[in-house]
This record gives C-alpha cells, structure tokens and sequence, in this order.
C-alpha cells in the first residue's frame, strides 16, 4: 500500500447566488498517491477548477462555501483547520500554479520579491538570504539570466516565461501536492511542451504528487497516472492513464475521445458532443449527461446512477453498466 | 523622466498664456466695472468718463492685455483696485492660511478614508461597510456651505465647542502658545467640514478601487502562496489599489491654493477663497487675474505630479 498523499472523500463545494444556491462539486471522492500524478479532466464548468480550489481552501468567499466532506492531506484533515494554520500550509507543502501566467503575478511588485515572500513566510528566511535562492530556483525552471529577471517585473515577461515564474515560486518551499489548474492551457505549443517536461522532471526529483486539472487529453496521456473525468460537478469515470484511452467506458468519456482535433482526418467535420453542459440551476432529474448522450436509456433520464467499480482500478457512473436486474432495483 | 518632467514644464507655458488669455477677456466681459462704486455719485459724467479714459478703461482688449501680460513677466501683477496694495502682497498674506486650512484638511482626509474604504471594501456588506456607506453618501450629497452652517449651528453656537468664524479671537492681542492655540482652535470646525467632505469621496474611491483590485488573479495567487490576509490585503491588493486614487489625490490637489470658496467664506476665513470670491465681487481686475493665474499653475502642477505618481506607483507606466 502507497503512501496517501491526498484522499477527499465526498467533497461537496456549493455556490449561493441570487438565484439560488447549487453544488459546483457534488460529492466528489479520489486519492492521490505519493509521486503519482492525477489527472482532472472534462468541459468547462465542471467543477475542476472548484475542487482544486476547495483543496487550498481558496473558494471564493463569501458565495461559496464547503457543505461537506473529507480533505486528508498526508492523514490531516484539512477542512477541521483555522485559516492560520491553513496558511502555513498553503505555498508551503500544497502549491498551485494557475492557468493565466498573465494575470496570476503581482504587476508592481518585481519577481525576485514575489518569490522571496514565500521563503520570508514559510522559511522565516531574511530578505537578504531570499536572493540568491530565488535566482537558483528560477534557473532551475530554466529560466534564462535568472540573476536579471529576479529585478525585472511580470509585464517585461513573456507568457512562457511567467508560467515559469510561476512554476517556481510553487516549488520554493518543495511542496508534497502540486495543484496544477490548466497550467498549459494559456501558453503556445512549444512552450507547452517545455512547461510539461519541466514539471515531469520536478515530480521525479522531489516525489511531488501532482493534481494536474486540463482539458487537453493529449496533455492527460502525456502526464497523468490516473485520471478522472468530470462531469456538472460529478466524478463519471476513475481508473488509470492507459486504460481510459484503450477502453473507456463512460459514453461521457468516449464522446471527448472521440472529438479530439488528432483524430479527424483531412476534409472530415469534427466531431462534437452535442448540446451544452447543463446549467446548475436547471440539472437533469437523471443523470447529468444523458439530454447528450447517444446511448440514453429511458433510465438515465429518471435516476441518477452511482459511480460503480468495474474492475479494481476502474470506476464508472452509467446506467449501461449495471444488470437490468439492479437496474429494475434502483425504479 | 527628467526629460519628460521638463518638456511638461515647457508644455505649461502655452496652456499658461491660453488660460490668462480666456481669463482677461472673461472678467471684462462681465457687466460693472470696479470704480463706479468708489466714485462720489455726484462727479459730474464728464469728470468720470475723462477720468477712465485716462486710466485705460476704454482701451481694445487686446492693448489691455498686452499691458498686464508684459508688466506680468516681470513679475508685476499689479495693484489690487479694491484694497490699493500690490496684488502680490496680499496674496502672499493670505496664502499661508488657506494652505494652513487645505493641507491639513486634505492629509487628514486621505489619512482616514483610505483605510476605511479598504476596511469597507474588504469587508463589503458588513455593518461596518453600510455605515461608512450611509456617511459617504451624506458627505457627497450635502453642499459645503450647508454641511459649514450646520456645524456652525450645533457645534459653535449651541455647544460652544468652536469660535463661529474668524481665525483668530478679535482684539485678544494673543502671542506665542496662546496665539497658537487660538488659531488651531479657530481652524477646528473649517478643517472638520472641509475633511468630512472631502473623505467621502476618497473612502468611496479605494473602496471600489479595492473591490476591483481584490477580484483579480493576482490576489488569489497571493493568497495561494500562504500570506496572511493582512499581507494579501495591505500589501498586494492596496499597492495596485492606490493607482487610481491618485486621480482624485491629484484634483484635489490642484486646488489647494485656490483655498474652498464656500467654505472659507461661511467661515469667514481669511484665505485664497474668500478672497477669490470678494474679488469678483468688486471686479477687481488685477486681484481676479492673479489668483485665478495661480490657480491654473497649480492644477497644471498637480496633474504633472499625478504624471509622476503614476510611473512610481506603477512600474508598467514609463515615460521618454
């Protein structure tokens, strides 16, 4: 048995807004193990981007706001801390690197005193001491003239280049998890490349656990161990990298499979998945996919299914992959 | 920046000459002149019309402005009609005290509304944030002489806390510590009405300022790396925040000389504004021209500082 780096158990992140509250995450369960990355993926406004908030804590407030559920981080629950002791997790053994390196760095501060801040918070390290450190770390995410760009400010950086910042200041403190929320997705595909590499060789180097949040299945295949794909704020399919791209189960799945841009051949349409991902005030009585889905039943649309193990590490919510006897049960 | 500092310099002489230009021909386009009131009405009209023949009175416009803007670069601004003494002198006794009044009231101001509207902001929909609401809206709304006559009421004539007017006790003969006190003690209720209205917009201001601020990715990443909420706040948040209060800090700025007009005269106060204010009543040329003049370099010189504030504040603006 693995050492758990992360286990959220039936997470639950709701949203009150004027016209009306609704769960952004809805019940969400996974583990990640020491080392291993998992990967998130689905459309947008499927509650990706909410669960790794809900994991630093950061869920905007005040409409939104935790209902229920676990967060063990290494065995803590993090949910039962105070917002101090949240602080000094956060940055420190849990960092997030974000989707838009544009925006996501201070505009009047300068890169080196972005980074030094953390050391100065989580290392009680002295202004002067911080300097040095900072260059080493942006040399590490080979940056290049490092010892110039901790003097330089975030707008006199390309979008590489501030992911890269970014990158660094989230390994300052050599983090256990690594939240990564669609950290590619802002950058071109070069870069992309780059940035991707540069995190392999960090988890490899300090057994960082990653949660790596895309859209990309291409960058999925490339990165992840385990993948789940996410549904309006519901976990649709669980298992390891290899097996969702050689047998994926959840039509959910297979739809996204099937419209990646690799896949067509010249002078044929793309494929879509048809219709839009529900609105959270207007869910499906069923499940959440089926007004999409090619393979509807008549109970799809009547009764939510639960996510059901197929095999030791596969998971799957769809009604297709239950008997009809337990089918008959659930009516 | 010293480049550009100076070709702003330079800019200023032009828009100088253009503004005293609208100015001279403003004030003599207005109906009246200065010394009907100061003649005996029983000069015969002759006397009278020969006498402003003489003086200049009937001169084009354009004569009588050259006349003023050559004597004005030397720095003769003339003879104040009304008071018969140099323009010069008595806007330097006077200017002392409305700075006195306008710096004061403006420090205090921006001293206390800004952190309140950071509170009110970071705090939006509280108790708190409703009050300060509910003050800022009376101390936009309410007008400065009507705010000044209030206070005038309550606080000076019922409660007896402040003197009513004036800046110092008439005919005390105070020195030293006494004086001082006098005179702070005179200042009091002009500073609380000019401060209370002036904070209300400022506390406004950085409260929306925040509120953008406080949305922004940056913040969150701030909040990501573990610094405490006052950090993120007081630190990331505010820096970025101030950006544009400077506008406001830099119109208000441009008044500072010019003194509060209504203020200063409910007060009685014996500043740049009452006297802006009776000069106009009197027509009197040379004394309007004047402060009105000082008035333009000083806005100009604020908005030049503004300029400046802005590539301090903010490393993304750079000037060549």
């Amino acid at each position: 048995m693995q050492n758990m780096t992360l286990e959220i158990e039936n997470l639950v992140t709701g949203f009150k807004t004027s016209d009306g509250a609704f769960n952004a995450v809805d019940g969400v369960d996974f583990k990640i193990e020491e080392g291993k990355v998992l990967g998130i993926v689905g459309e947008s406004g499927c509650g990706k981007s909410i669960t790794s908030l809900s994991i630093m804590g950061l869920v905007p407030k005040p409409n939104g706001f935790i209902s229920s559920g676990k967060i063990l981080f290494e065995g803590q629950d993090l949910l039962k801390l105070s917002e101090e002791e949240m602080q000094k997790i956060r940055g420190n053994r849990i960092a997030m690197i974000f989707q838009e390196p544009m925006t996501a760095l201070n505009p009047v501060f300068k890169i080196g005193f972005q980074i030094a801040e953390i050391l100065e918070t989580h290392k009680n390290m002295k202004r002067s001491e911080c300097k040095p450190i900072s260059i080493e770390l942006l040399k590490k995410v080979g940056l290049p003239r490092p010892e110039k760009v901790v003097e330089e400010y975030p707008h006199q950086l390309s979008g590489g280049m501030r992911q890269r910042v970014m990158i660094a200041m989230a390994l300052s403190c050599n983090p256990k998890l690594l939240i990564a929320d669609e950290p590619t997705t802002a950058l071109d595909v070069t870069v992309q490349a780059q940035v991707l590499e540069l995190m392999k060789d960090l988890k490899a180097e300090f057994q960082t656990s990653i949660l790596f949040i895309t859209h990309d299945l291409g960058v999925i295949a490339e990165m992840a161990d385990n993948v789940l794909v996410m549904y309006a704020g519901k976990v649709m399919e669980e298992t390891d990298c290899e097996t969702l791209f050689d047998e994926p189960l959840h039509p959910y799945t297979n739809a996204l499979l099937n419209s990646r841009p690799e896949r067509i051949k010249p002078g044929e349409k793309p494929v879509c998945i048809p219709g839009m991902v529900p609105s959270p005030f207007d869910m499906p009585r069923g499940c959440a996919f089926a007004p999409r889905c090619a393979r509807a039943m008549d109970i799809c649309k009547e009764k939510k299914p639960a996510l059901k193990a197929i095999s030791s590490n596969h998971k799957v919510r769809c009604w297709q992959y239950y008997s009809e006897e337990e089918q008959c049960q659930n009516i | 920046m010293y480049k550009y500092i100076i070709r702003r310099l330079l800019l200023m002489i032009p828009v100088l000459v253009g503004v005293s230009i609208i100015i001279f021909s403003l004030i003599h386009l207005a109906p009246g002149d200065p010394y009907s009131a100061m003649i005996d009405p029983n000069t015969p009209t002759e006397e009278i019309e020969n006498m402003l023949q003489n003086i200049g009175y009937y001169d084009p416009l354009p004569v009588k402005y050259t006349k003023w803007a050559s004597r004005a670069l030397t720095g003769d601004l003339g003879y104040s009609i009304r008071y018969q003494e140099p323009v010069v002198d008595i806007i330097t006794r006077r200017i002392g005290n409305t700075l006195l009044l306008s710096v004061l009231s403006l420090t205090l101001s921006v001293v206390i509304a800004v952190p309140l509207g950071v509170i009110s902001a970071t705090k939006q929909y509280s108790k708190f944030d409703y009050i300060a609401t509910i003050f800022a809206f009376i101390g936009m709304s309410l007008p400065a002489f009507f705010f000044a006559l209030l206070m005038i009421k309550f606080l000076a004539f019922d409660l007896k806390l402040f003197p009513i007017s004036g800046m110092q006790t008439i005919g005390s003969g105070y020195t030293g510590i006494r004086l001082l006190w006098d005179v702070v003690h005179h200042m009091m209720l002009p500073v609380i009405v000019l401060s209370f209205l002036q904070m209300a917009s400022f506390m406004r201001y950085s409260r929306s300022s925040v509120l953008e601020v406080i949305k922004q990715d940056y913040i969150r990443t701030a909040r990501a790396k573990g610094l405490s909420e006052k950090l993120v706040v007081y630190r990331h948040a505010l820096r970025n925040a101030l950006i544009p209060v400077i506008t406001l800090l830099s119109s208000s700025l441009g008044f500072i000389l010019s003194g509060a007009i209504l203020t200063e005269t409910v007060f009685s106060w014996p500043g740049m504004g009452t006297l802006i204010y009776q000069s106009i009543l009197n027509r009197d040329y040379p004394l309007v021209i004047a402060s009105t003049m000082l008035l333009s370099i000083c806005v100009l010189l604020a908005n030049l500082l503004a300029d400046i504030l802005y590539a301090v504040a903010d490393p993304r603006i750079k000037y060549n």
